[in-house]
């Protein structure tokens, strides 16, 4: 018996330690440094004090979270933070709380809770105050009902969001500007607010446009079997608009069922197939962009540690999302968003924290935050690129 | 002298597995987090989230005991909390909120119960439907909106009324599982359900009493974790009975029921599977893989527990 109670105690401690090595590998960002270093106006990260900064999120590998945590690691390098992420299997209430307990038993200084919203925000923010952390919001906007409450909070710093109400809605007009009148919506199961608001424009934009057809609507986790149904239930169906990751979910059914070209994509969130798609015409629009979304409430988060907050109360920033109708659009976007320079470098974000540079202010934040877009980053950034 | 030795309860290192697991994990992850396991937050938060699934593995025991399955808790106390909230919504005082949570969670395993029992339907399947049938309804019912309840009733999710409560349910639930003839019929039905029957055990009835004894546990969770999150969403309960069950099993109760089965097992397990999981986040393990490693824990913890000669867990 000895034996075995050894063998598992053994067991578990080598994966812990296994697990444990693995995830404190870090991402190469030495290319990302060697393109933005140049003479810094600001303290390096050597310099600077040590925080820990948790990030709550559902995944960290697809193609927008892994930019996400990519760009968070880099900013962490050159800000001496630790991220630590808490991958939530789901997106309940009390699984996000249970994160926040989890990191704040880890000692974070700082939250960033991604998708997090509804009531449950004033019980995350009990519990951040009940441990002096910092908590900022990602992708979601605060429900108007509590916000009044989450804002004289002296621990919440505030949300980013990106407009989805409008992404939803443009997702429906610009397949029947492509040519689509009988679409069919699919949207991500009810519950998470950027995939709601967006399937609550998406059904706008059928109500305001009668000359489009719903020909059925799917709202879940069976995306794919969802576009098949669709298919073999409507031979003229020509368009699907999906809350998420269209080409995925869509392209290999439609080819299926023979009718690529004949049955035309629109979604929010870009990926890799992405260009392929808007290149054949399959895909007539995606929208994304939001990875930069996590660098606002770190921006607020850092400032409160550094003890120059940017503004006494919480604030709120709507991100601009970002379009791509052409193949030539989104290569731009992969070159001059998504590539090894990030749309804000380290430099650039430092110029937001009021302890190194007095003028920072959260207008500034908000003017990013509002002409984000592939041409005002090639612009900025040109000299990365000559 | 030889008659006083064979009365004594014989120690068994097997059934003492859970516990040393236990303190195994404590000691061990205490030392690898630097002492940040047994810090004071750390244990607030592993009561925190430990709560709902003692309270529930405290009822489940009465159904495990009686050689029945429930796969259906996590449904249950979505639907349950949603009809809550919506009784919160409409601006009902606290105890009728209380009340809905809990008559809800009585309606689910009284179906549970009588199409298993009476309709001799394995408990496997009627509660796996049970499940189903509640995901369907918080999916149509919440597609649109989160139901919530007004913030003001976060005033209630204190640990001055939780505690007393949880006390309150250990009492109740280890009186009547270790004390009375209901838990006794529970564990004999386990044991041999026909020898069970021929010694007059009304086994349909204590069988059905085991899901309502379950049924008003899942229903004070639901109340509690209604006042926790402050609102219901599709998601709301997801993955539920497979930490019931992992606590069950981690505890030392037998899937197949029987005399052996312990209350106290129930607790043991419950508080084991939350902790396992913490310990193994605040020592900074992938989340992704922590779900690995407690799928490993519980392999190695059966294979244990495991008699061969029985074909049966701690038996």
């Amino acid at each position: 018996m000895k034996r075995y109670a050894i063998l598992v105690i053994a067991v578990i401690l080598a994966l812990t330690v296994i697990t444990g090595c693995s995830d404190k590998k870090k991402n190469t960002v030495s290319q990302v440094q060697s393109a933005t270093k140049s003479a810094s106006a600001y303290p390096d990260a050597s310099e600077l004090p040590h925080y820990t900064i948790g990030v709550v999120i559902h995944t960290t590998t697809d193609f927008l979270c892994s930019q996400l945590k990519k760009y968070v690691d880099y900013l962490g390098e050159n800000f001496n933070v630790t991220f630590k992420f808490n991958v939530i299997p789901s997106f309940a209430d009390d699984v996000y709380l249970g994160a926040i307990q989890d990191l704040c038993s880890q000692g974070v200084d700082g939250i960033i809770a991604t998708n997090f919203s509804g009531q449950a925000i004033l019980q995350g923010l009990k519990i951040c105050e009940e441990n002096k952390v910092y908590l900022g919001i990602g992708f979601s906007q605060v429900d108007s009902k509590i916000a009044d409450q989450a804002i004289k909070n002296p621990y919440y710093v505030g949300s980013s969001y990106e407009d989805d109400f409008n992404a939803g809605y443009s997702l429906i007009v610009n397949l029947a500007n492509g040519g689509s009148t009988k679409i069919a919506a699919i949207g991500y199961q009810p519950g998470i607010l950027c995939h709601d608001r967006r399937w609550e424009g998406m059904m706008k934009a059928f109500n305001d446009h009668p000359e489009i057809t719903k020909v059925g609507e799917y709202r879940g986790l069976e995306f794919t079997k969802a576009v098949e149904n669709f298919l073999a239930m409507s031979s003229d169906m020509d368009g699907i608009a999906i809350t998420l990751l269209g080409m995925e979910y869509c392209s290999q059914p439609i080819a299926s069922a023979g009718r690529t070209g004949k049955v035309k994509i629109a979604c929010v969130d870009f990926a890799d197939t992405s260009a392929k798609g808007l290149e054949s015409g399959e895909l007539v629009t995606t929208i994304g962009g939001q990875f930069i979304d996590a660098m606002f409430p770190f921006v607020l988060i850092y400032n409160k540690l550094a003890g120059t907050p940017l503004s006494e109360k919480a604030v709120e920033i709507p991100v601009n999302f970002i379009t791509c109708t052409t193949a030539t659009q989104f290569n731009d976007y992969m070159k001059y968003v998504n590539g090894d320079v990030f749309p804000y470098t380290a430099e650039e974000v430092k110029s937001v924290i009021k302890k190194f540079n007095p003028n920072a202010s959260v207008e500034t934040l908000k003017q990013w935050a509002s002409t984000y877009s592939i041409e005002e980053v090639k612009t900025r950034h040109a000299a990365f690129f000559n | 002298m030889n008659t006083a030795t064979t009365v004594m309860p014989r120690f068994s290192l097997r059934k003492m597995i859970p516990l040393i697991g236990l303190v195994a994990i404590v000691v061990v992850f205490e030392i690898l987090s630097g002492g940040k396991l047994l810090a004071v937050r750390n244990l607030k938060n592993i009561l925190t989230q430990s709560y709902p699934v003692i309270i529930i593995a405290l009822g489940a025991v009465f159904v495990f005991a009686h050689g029945g399955m429930d796969l259906s808790y996590g449904g249950a106390l979505g639907v349950s909390m949603y009809i809550a909230a919506r009784i919160a919504s409409h601006g009902y005082p606290l105890y009728l909120v209380c009340v809905g949570a809990l008559l809800t969670a009585v309606v689910c395993y009284l179906v549970n119960g009588l199409v298993s029992v009476y309709g001799n339907v394995p408990s496997f399947i009627t509660s796996l439907s049970i499940l189903y049938i509640c995901r369907g309804i918080l999916n149509t019912v919440c597609a649109h909106e989160r139901e919530s309840i007004p913030p003001e009733f976060f005033d209630y999710d204190i640990w001055s009324i939780k505690i007393p409560v949880l006390i309150l349910i250990i009492v109740i639930t280890w009186i009547l599982f270790e004390k009375t003839s209901l838990g006794k019929s529970e564990r004999a039905i386990g044991g041999n359900m026909y020898a069970a029957l021929q010694s007059g055990i009304p086994v349909r009835l204590i069988k059905i009493a085991g899901y309502m004894v379950s049924a008003v546990t899942v229903g004070i969770a639901s109340f509690f974790s209604l006042l926790r999150a402050g609102s219901v969403t599709t998601s709301t309960g997801q993955g539920l009975e497979m930490n019931i069950i992992t606590a069950l099993v981690l505890g030392g109760v037998s899937l197949s029921g029987g005399p052996k089965t312990r209350i106290a097992n129930a607790i043991l397990g419950a508080v084991m599977v939350i902790l396992l999981r913490n310990a193994l986040i605040v020592i900074g393990v992938n989340e992704r893989v922590v779900e690995g490693i407690q799928g490993v824990a519980l392999l190695l913890l059966v294979f244990l527990t495991y008699s061969r000669d029985k074909n049966n867990l701690l038996t």
